[in-house]
């Protein structure tokens, strides 16, 4: 039958190759040695920027909400919540829950959920986790050591190196 | 009494007794080789005559959280126990609710679909010959399974968004479209890691001490194999031709040409080359794929449709995304129970699920592959040396998190 045929058996250790395939692992080793394909990042004096589209932290855009609960209903972390303020209902969102799966940004009707691009977050206390409908309303913003300490990269793939960071362009 | 030892050791201390010694002992479950998973050997001398393996360390109910959630939100939950398999646990589940709901997704999601997978199943390997070679104490091999994974992660998170937990794969379709940018990156990463598995052959394949340590080590016979209830490459590494890809084709698998490589030793390093030779096939898929999918739509018409023409254009064309109806919040489908089957990273994964109507699946079951390994590794290990207990884990590729769920 076909399906037979199909199964190999694997060449098995050969004793006189012993000693020709130790070098060429070694060979190979000291080939690494030599041109190593590094790809440490040096966090946090590098940070990658993430790229179009990365489910990061979110923000909200409360002039166009319109307040349908929607996001509310499809977070499947139970994150977000909805807020009334002055008779309209808002989301607010609880960092300490959201899983980043971007749903939604995706189910909201009027895109007034965008994702930010941003990732590094550190918070002082679980309190600060929890973002109400005002401070929602702003690109995620932190307090990062700006200047020569922070380079931003951005990862590429390379074909001899696996990956590469490149300076990116801000 | 007197301080000085030799006086109260027969010999002076030289004579030590060797007695046959027969214990137990512990390996685990933090993870010095053994997972999250605590492994109790019953020794012979060093030939190990029993383990008992204490499953459930990393448990987190996933089934039964499945009970109260809606469906959409069981997405992220579902794709939590194999964290580095995600596509197909989520594409797994996704079929199954698709056979309930009564939807096919377009060609083009259903390529993406295979593409996402393939993929998913290159990085999966690599990091489990990366957890292999470290375990037999090679530690190249572990740092190279884990960058050039890297490579291939970087292009699910283009695609998708997400590292790991993408979420991809939604009831009717696929959340994203292939663009020009990533089909670059994928070449790319496929002539870099065409190039580095030739340099994985001869520092880890060919390596005589890595064959040592593998060669007749966990030797499994085609009949135990069938009998304990091996699957995926374990089953194939032991000389039988199964795979859910070939036998019940679901997504693009009927289109694409590949082959299974199976292999009749049956022992670990018979395990590893099959994992291996998995990695060139995915890689042939992942080729024809950009070589043939074919342009449309990425979402069923059915779901499509719900979307407002403004919105639905909007972020088509800027982004090749599609967005969410507002269906997809708390639908209810209709009665029935529906199985799925997908060939997932370390073998057969089993859906089942139950709808009385309501919002809330009745019951989902999910039969991981790494579950199925639990039994396989307990017999498999009788008999061998307690040295080769490592070897063996390593090379059945058994992640924890995934059979405890």
């Amino acid at each position: 039958m076909d399906k037979v045929n199909k199964i190999k058996e694997y060449e098995k250790k050969n004793p006189f190759r012993l000693f020709a395939d130790h070098v060429s692992a070694v060979a190979t080793g000291l080939k690494y040695t030599f041109k190593p394909t590094r790809i440490t990042l040096q966090y946090p004096e590098e940070a990658l920027l993430l790229p179009n589209g990365y489910r990061g932290m979110l923000r909200l855009y409360k002039d166009i909400c319109i307040g349908c609960t929607l996001c509310a209903l499809v977070c499947p972390a139970d994150a977000m919540k909805m807020a009334t303020e002055q008779g309209k209902k808002y989301p607010m969102i609880n960092y300490g829950r959201c899983v980043f799966c971007g749903f939604c940004v995706d189910i909201c009707p009027v895109d007034a959920l965008r994702e930010t691009g941003m990732h590094d977050a550190a918070f002082q206390n679980r309190r600060e986790l929890v973002f109400d409908p005002d401070k929602f309303n702003a690109d995620f913003q932190q307090e990062m050591p700006t200047g020569k300490t922070v380079r931003r990269v951005k990862a590429i793939i390379d074909e001899n190196k696996g990956i590469k960071y490149e300076p990116a362009d801000n | 009494m007197t301080s000085r030892p030799e006086e109260l050791l027969p010999e002076g201390g030289m004579g030590v007794e060797v007695v046959p010694v027969s214990g137990e002992l512990n390996v685990g479950p933090q993870h010095p080789g053994a997972g999250h998973m605590r492994i109790l050997v019953k020794l012979n001398g060093d030939i190990i005559e029993d383990v008992d393996l204490d499953v459930g360390y990393v448990h987190r109910s996933v089934e039964k959280l499945c009970e109260n959630r809606n469906y959409i939100h069981l997405i992220p939950l579902v794709e939590r126990p194999a964290i580095l398999d995600s596509i197909h646990m989520n594409l797994g589940y996704i079929l199954a609710v698709e056979k309930i709901l009564g939807v096919q997704a377009p060609e083009r999601a259903q390529y993406l679909r295979s593409f996402s997978a393939e993929v998913n199943r290159i990085a999966s390997h690599l990091y489990g010959l990366g957890i292999l070679t470290v375990f037999l104490g090679h530690s190249t091999g572990f740092m190279w399974g884990f960058g050039d994974r890297e490579v291939w992660v970087e292009i699910l998170q283009a695609l998708t968004g997400a590292r790991v937990t993408n979420s991809y794969i939604i009831p009717g379709g696929v959340r994203r479209d292939l663009g020009g940018a990533i089909i670059e990156m994928t070449n790319k990463a496929l002539d870099y890691t065409e190039r580095k598995l030739k340099d994985w052959k001869s520092m880890v394949l060919n390596n005589p001490v890595i064959r040592a340590r593998l060669e007749n080590v966990g030797v499994m016979s085609r009949e135990n194999a069938v009998r304990w209830g091996a699957v995926g490459p374990n089953l194939r590494g032991s000389g039988v031709y199964y795979d859910v890809r070939k036998m019940e084709p679901y997504a693009a698998y009927d289109k694409l040409d590949f082959e299974i490589p199976v292999y009749k030793e049956g022992d670990g390093f018979a395990r590893t080359l099959v994992r291996f030779e998995e990695i060139e096939q995915s890689m042939k898929m992942i080729r024809q794929i950009l070589k043939e999918i074919p342009e449309g739509p990425i979402l069923t018409d059915r779901f499509l449709n719900q979307i407002p023409p403004t919105r639905r254009k909007k972020w088509l064309e800027e982004q090749r995304r599609v967005v969410f109806p507002g269906y997809y919040a708390s639908f209810r489908p209709p009665k029935g129970e529906a199985t799925s089957m997908v060939e997932a990273g370390r073998g057969e994964l089993l859906y089942y699920v139950i709808s009385d109507g309501s919002a809330h699946p009745y019951r989902v079951r999910m039969i991981t592959p790494s579950y199925r390994l639990i039994y396989v590794f307990k017999e498999l290990v009788k008999g061998s040396r307690y040295a080769d207990l490592v070897s063996i884990y390593g090379s059945l590729d058994y992640f924890p998190p995934e059979a405890d769920r």
